[in-house]
């Protein structure tokens, strides 16, 4: 089962390294820098999971996640988050989130988080 | 005494000594009128008994029954002017010659009755010769001024006996004229006195005026003045001293004058004035306080404006070193041992120390009102305590929990969480890594109560009223900002957090939370 995810961060190093570590487990994933460019990809092709920072310059993490939840249903969102603005963490999880991470976080944390998303989209499939 | 009250009686006592004076003036004038009349009477009375005294001895020279009359006729004038002097003075002088008037007048009686029986009887005188007959006139003239001598005439020439009754009359007539000028004479006497008395009793008087206008002058004017100076003193003084401090507390010195005794206008007018510039003064402090806190808060705010922008700056770059070394950590694999292991987990450790610094610089900034939910405390508790671990050093800490499985609180978790991590960071600080650190719930009925108590070096007494002052710190490292956070959350749980310390023997900080209902 081939399981898309799309990460949505500015922060470049922040990028490449979630980049290779969630390819690393065996995931296919895509990334953009910017709110906007991030929306287009996601407009033109469902993805599984998006992982998005609030704070984006183009469109911010909020934005993103109500669109993707208006044109994409199934598709899960985890929100990453300063701890300056958990405010908009509690905001996003009311808006649909999946769950959220603040930074700086664990990697294996997020991993966990993604694996239970992988888990539960396995077990619809199945049924 | 009020000033009204010190001037209706300043004035009663210049009144009554006014008063006085012109009553005293009066009675002296009065006096003085009449000393002036007993005089012009004792003057009178003095002439009048020369008078009686001339005609006395007219009477004698003459023997005119004229100055009979004139004689009744002074006595009952003097007597009339005696009368009169005694409305005047008491003098015994006034008796005396009244006494000695009686005694003249009855004695001059038994004179002329005895001189008229004698002239009668001269008649049926017969002389031892004719030609001494022509005596007999000569004798009528004479024998009231020299009886004896004429006596002896009779013996010579005339025939009677030794003891004739004419010898014995004129005998008897010398011995009675001689008296009457013994009491005329007295009653000169006495009426020269009475005059010379009455002289010095004008005198005495004139003296006495004389002496009180000298004394009661002065004195009245002694009175005037000392009145003057106590008003002076006591109000005037005093208001002028009320000026200068007000002037003086016009320029923002608010010195209170000295508390007076007095109850009048003056001291309450003190009194008030005092109680308002203590007031004044209190107030000015007051402002300069809240002005300090101002300055201090307005401070405070820029430090942490700047301080959460430059938090907001940390997150990514934070962010990346974690991740990065979450990454080299995972490459590495089973290769990863020894310093490199510990060298990642050092980074590891110290991002989060800088999440912690950051966080709490952030929460100091924007200290927000709390988000109330039903929270259980011991899975907070637990949970801190694994964050902060992260951060410092528990590997020789021993960490007990004594609390019921689920304790559930109105509180905001993230607020809380704040909260234990620093208690729990400070505790591990104070014991430099190794000691004791338990945490204690007691839930009551409306308060759940937390106890956070280590086995460190405690707090010195001198700095205990600073520990919660933001930027206070006695640690090498740290913002000074983590208790300034414990409190400002507790207090915005509207509840209250105690501190116990024994310098040596740990530290233990007591937190009331209410209860979730």
């Amino acid at each position: 089962m081939s399981f898309k995810i799309f990460i949505a961060e500015d922060e470049e190093i922040t990028l490449k390294h979630l980049i290779y570590a969630l390819e690393s487990e065996g995931y296919t994933v895509s990334g953009a820098r910017d709110g906007l460019e991030a929306w287009r990809k996601i407009e033109q092709e469902q993805f599984d999971l998006v992982i998005t920072d609030i704070k984006m310059p183009g469109l911010d993490g909020i934005s993103l996640l109500e669109r993707i939840k208006e044109k994409w249903t199934e598709t899960d969102v985890i929100v990453i988050t300063g701890f300056a603005s958990v405010d908009s963490a509690v905001d996003a999880m009311k808006k649909g989130a999946f769950d959220y991470l603040t930074k700086p976080f664990n990697l294996d944390e997020l991993l966990l988080k993604v694996k239970k998303i992988y888990g539960k989209k396995a077990l619809k499939e199945k049924i | 005494m009020s000033i009204k009250k010190k001037i209706i009686l300043s004035f009663f006592i210049s009144f009554s000594i006014i008063a006085t004076l012109a009553i005293a003036a009066y009675l002296d004038f009065h006096e003085t009128r009449n000393e002036f009349k007993y005089l012009e009477l004792a003057e009178s009375i003095r002439g009048k008994t020369l008078q009686l005294r001339r005609h006395e001895k007219n009477f004698f020279l003459y023997g005119d029954s004229k100055e009979i009359e004139f004689i009744h006729k002074y006595i009952e004038e003097i007597k009339a002017l005696i009368k009169k002097a005694k409305h005047y003075a008491h003098d015994d002088n006034l008796v005396k010659l009244n006494g000695k008037l009686s005694e003249f007048s009855l004695k001059f009686e038994k004179i002329t009755v005895m001189a008229s029986d004698f002239h009668r009887e001269l008649n049926s005188l017969k002389p031892k010769e004719p030609s001494y007959l022509f005596l007999i006139s000569i004798i009528k003239a004479t024998f009231l001024e020299h009886p004896l001598q004429n006596a002896q005439l009779l013996k010579r020439f005339f025939k009677i006996s030794k003891e004739s009754r004419y010898i014995i009359l004129l005998k008897g007539l010398d011995a009675n004229v001689k008296d009457l000028r013994k009491t005329g004479e007295k009653i000169t006497g006495i009426s020269k006195e009475l005059d010379s008395g009455a002289r010095k009793r004008v005198q005495k008087i004139i003296n006495v005026t004389k002496v009180a206008v000298l004394v009661f002058l002065p004195v009245s004017f002694l009175i005037g003045f000392i009145l003057l100076f106590y008003i002076s003193q006591n109000i005037v003084s005093r208001l002028k001293k009320l000026m200068l401090t007000i002037e003086k507390s016009g320029a923002g010195f608010f010195s209170p004058m000295p508390f007076p005794s007095g109850h009048d206008e003056v001291s309450t007018l003190i009194r008030t004035y005092n109680n308002m510039a203590e007031a004044l003064r209190v107030r000015e402090e007051l402002l300069k306080k809240k002005e300090e806190e101002l300055i201090q808060s307005k401070k405070l705010a820029a430090i942490g404006t700047l301080a959460s922008g430059v938090a907001h700056e940390l997150t990514n770059p934070l962010n990346n070193i974690h991740i990065s070394a979450q990454i080299l950590a995972k490459e590495m694999g089973e290769d990863c041992t020894g310093i490199i292991e510990e060298t990642v987990d050092d980074i590891l450790s110290q991002t989060f120390r800088v999440k912690k610094i950051v966080g709490d610089l952030l929460d100091f900034a924007r200290s927000k009102e709390p988000d109330f939910k039903e929270t259980n405390i011991v899975d907070i508790i637990q949970k801190t305590y694994a964050q902060a671990q992260k951060i410092t050093a528990f590997k020789d800490i021993t960490f007990s929990l004594e609390s019921p499985p689920e304790v559930f609180l109105r509180t905001d978790p993230a607020q809380l969480e704040r909260v234990f991590l620093n208690l729990f960071t400070n505790a591990a600080d104070a014991m430099s890594g190794k000691g004791e650190l338990y945490v204690r719930v007691f839930p009551g009925t409306d308060t759940v109560k937390i106890e956070v108590s280590d086995t460190g070096k405690g707090i010195p007494s001198e700095v205990m009223d600073k520990i919660f002052d933001p930027f206070y710190t006695t640690k090498d490292r740290g913002t000074g900002l983590g208790l300034s956070i414990v409190y400002n959350i507790i207090k915005n749980h509207t509840v209250r957090v105690n501190v116990k310390s024994t310098a040596g023997a740990g530290t233990t900080f007591t937190i009331f939370l209410p209860r979730y209902k």
